[in-house]
């Protein structure tokens, strides 16, 4: 799979690049992030609440889920997290959840189960560059900056789901840096 | 016959506060002021209307940059990507022409502000008619498209104003069209109503003047396409007719007078028998006559001439004869002096000639042979019988003989009566016998 021909970068910054006179804007924080991401994205069959899945194994899962499903609460369709445990071998027990994030795993081990996640329509999102030549669908790398989106799009077109072309413009940046 | 073309005294004044005016000046002050009036009325409502409409289309061209900056907006927003917001500010501003753009996060936070700043002195008018028409930012809200998901911050944004300062401009530029095609309007229409109602007006002027000082009463007005002017005219023209007619009559009338007196001049200066000036007129002319020869220095003679026996032909041919006689001498009388000679009828069988101008005494002596040899000559009665005739004359000069008329007259009377005296005894009148009428 090639991914460096389709994956494409967005900046999330935060307030680094405010222009001078600007106020200084909130950092944007990871459930923000995530919450974000899901907004934009379309699955197949409308639900009436969508479920995004943590590894149970990580130790900053709780703290996330807790924030999660406080502004998830909010989005429409609302938002639930629930914790999971993200064993490669027990692919098929996540089908049921719209969204899964598995935040610093390691891919490699991961890819299998990737690549048989993508055949549903269910968002895969993780940190690192490698999270999406792997097979997952959006990856977050966290620079100096800030956030920083990289998408799979072969990836997200196979498995059906739909994600907003403002966000994908969003992430459309030219090489060679802005305008 | 002209008489000076002054004002006449009772010339018609306006009334007070009134200035007097043409009508060309009257018709295009009217045309101008319902003009104005409608150029006005119309200019009021339009623009106000227009002003409104060009607002509202303001406003609304407006809402929709900012619903279309809200929507593309919305994930650089939500993801806090200044720097995409800015692109997206940046390319609406230059798109829709707007004076700023501000973007507010859900805490009512600026997050962005993009300004363009205004270029030259167009710019800078443009922003205060658009501060004018459209104080208030148009705002729309981030994210309401999505029910529920609550507001992710707000877009505000302020116009140029360039748009409606064009449009500003054109609706001026219309306006000034309207001004210019209905002063256009107003000159055309003026002047034709002026030449309908004052040209005949003038026209008329021009006749009557023409009628008063040359008594031209035979001139009318000429018709018009005015029908109140065409009255007029008509009336003008049966007037100037009733005058015309009354000039005639007292131009015949004059005429008449004249020829009359005139008849009763030669009456009252002529001897109605012969034709011939009477005593009155004789004596006017000798007075004349005598004046001249005093100024000139020349002489003049007055002969007094007698019929002889003509009492008796009276009374025994009758008056019949007597008359013939006296028409037959004056003729004779006429046709034997000169031009410049004078002879009238003194009354009964007396003439008298004045002879002017004359010389000496011996040319007064052969004018005075030639009158008798022309009057001696015997007359033909109509029944074929010849009247032998002789006449005495008296001659007086003047001024040797007197410078007053009553003087020569006597002096040449008394000289008559030597002539008569002297004849009487030469020549006995001899009566011819009437003889048998010639078959």
């Amino acid at each position: 799979m090639a991914l460096s021909g389709c994956a494409l970068q967005a900046f999330a910054q935060g307030s680094a690049e405010a222009a001078a006179g600007a106020p200084t804007a909130r950092p944007l924080a990871l459930p923000e992030l995530l919450l974000g991401i899901l907004h934009y994205t379309r699955w197949p069959q409308p639900l009436a609440s969508h479920r995004l899945c943590l590894n149970e194994v990580d130790a900053g899962s709780v703290a996330l889920a807790r924030e999660l499903d406080a502004q998830g609460a909010q989005a429409v369709p609302p938002v639930h997290s629930a914790l999971r445990n993200l064993r490669a071998d027990l692919a098929d027990s996540l089908i049921d959840c719209q969204a899964i994030y598995f935040g610093a795993m390691p891919v490699r081990s991961l890819q299998p189960m990737l690549l048989r996640l993508n055949r549903h329509p269910i968002l895969t999102l993780g940190q690192g560059d490698d999270f999406c030549s792997y097979g997952g669908k959006f990856c977050l790398l966290q620079g100096a900056q800030g956030w920083q989106i990289k998408a799979n799009l072969d990836a997200i077109a196979y498995s059906g789901l739909r994600v907003n072309a403002r966000l994908l413009q969003l992430t459309v940046r030219p090489v060679g840096g802005r305008p | 016959m002209s008489q000076p073309l002054q004002s006449p005294p009772h010339r018609p004044q306006p009334a007070p506060g009134r200035p007097l005016r043409s009508v060309a000046r009257l018709v295009r002050l009217g045309q101008w002021r319902s003009a104005s009036v409608a150029l006005a009325c119309a200019g009021l409502f339009m623009s106000a209307a227009s002003l409104y409409s060009l607002q509202q289309y303001a406003q609304h061209a407006l809402a929709m940059a900012a619903h279309s900056l809200a929507f593309a907006a919305e994930p650089a927003i939500r993801f806090r990507d200044l720097e995409a917001l800015r692109e997206l500010a940046e390319q609406l501003a230059e798109r829709e022409q707007l004076a700023s753009v501000t973007v507010l996060d859900r805490g009512g936070q600026q997050l962005l502000r993009v300004e363009r700043p205004a270029l030259g002195v167009f710019d800078v008018l443009a922003r205060r008619v658009a501060n004018l028409f459209m104080p208030q930012p148009v705002t729309a809200s981030v994210g309401a498209d999505v029910p529920g998901s609550g507001l992710l911050g707000e877009v505000l944004l302020h116009s140029d104003g360039c748009v409606l300062l064009g449009n500003l401009g054109l609706l001026l530029l219309a306006l000034l069209g309207c001004v210019a095609l209905t002063a256009l309007a107003v000159l055309v229409v003026s002047r034709r109503l002026t030449a309908l109602i004052v040209q005949p007006l003038q026209a008329m002027l021009e006749l009557t003047r023409d009628v008063r000082t040359r008594r031209t009463f035979e001139r009318r007005a000429a018709a018009t396409s005015v029908l109140e002017l065409n009255a007029l005219a008509d009336d003008f023209n049966a007037l100037l007719a009733e005058l015309q007619r009354q000039q005639r009559r007292i131009a015949a009338r004059h005429n008449d007078l004249r020829r009359s007196n005139e008849s009763l001049r030669h009456a009252s200066l002529h001897d109605v028998l012969t034709g011939l000036p009477n005593r009155s007129h004789l004596f006017e002319h000798l007075s004349a006559v005598f004046e001249r020869c005093q100024r000139q220095g020349n002489q003049a003679a007055v002969l007094f001439i007698d019929v002889d026996r003509f009492k008796q032909v009276n009374d025994t041919l009758g008056h019949a004869v007597g008359d013939a006689l006296l028409v037959e001498l004056a003729q004779r009388l006429q046709s034997a002096v000169r031009e410049s000679d004078f002879v009238a009828r003194h009354g009964g069988d007396e003439f008298l000639a004045v002879l002017f101008p004359v010389g000496d005494e011996a040319e007064v002596r052969l004018c005075v042979d030639r009158l008798r040899s022309a009057l001696a000559q015997p007359l033909r009665l109509d029944n074929g019988q010849t009247l032998p005739l002789s006449v005495s004359i008296g001659t007086a000069l003047f001024p040797s003989q007197g410078t007053r008329v009553d003087e020569l007259l006597r002096a040449a009377d008394d000289a008559m009566y030597r002539d008569k005296a002297r004849s009487q005894g030469a020549s006995l009148l001899a009566i011819p016998q009437p003889e048998p009428a010639s078959a």
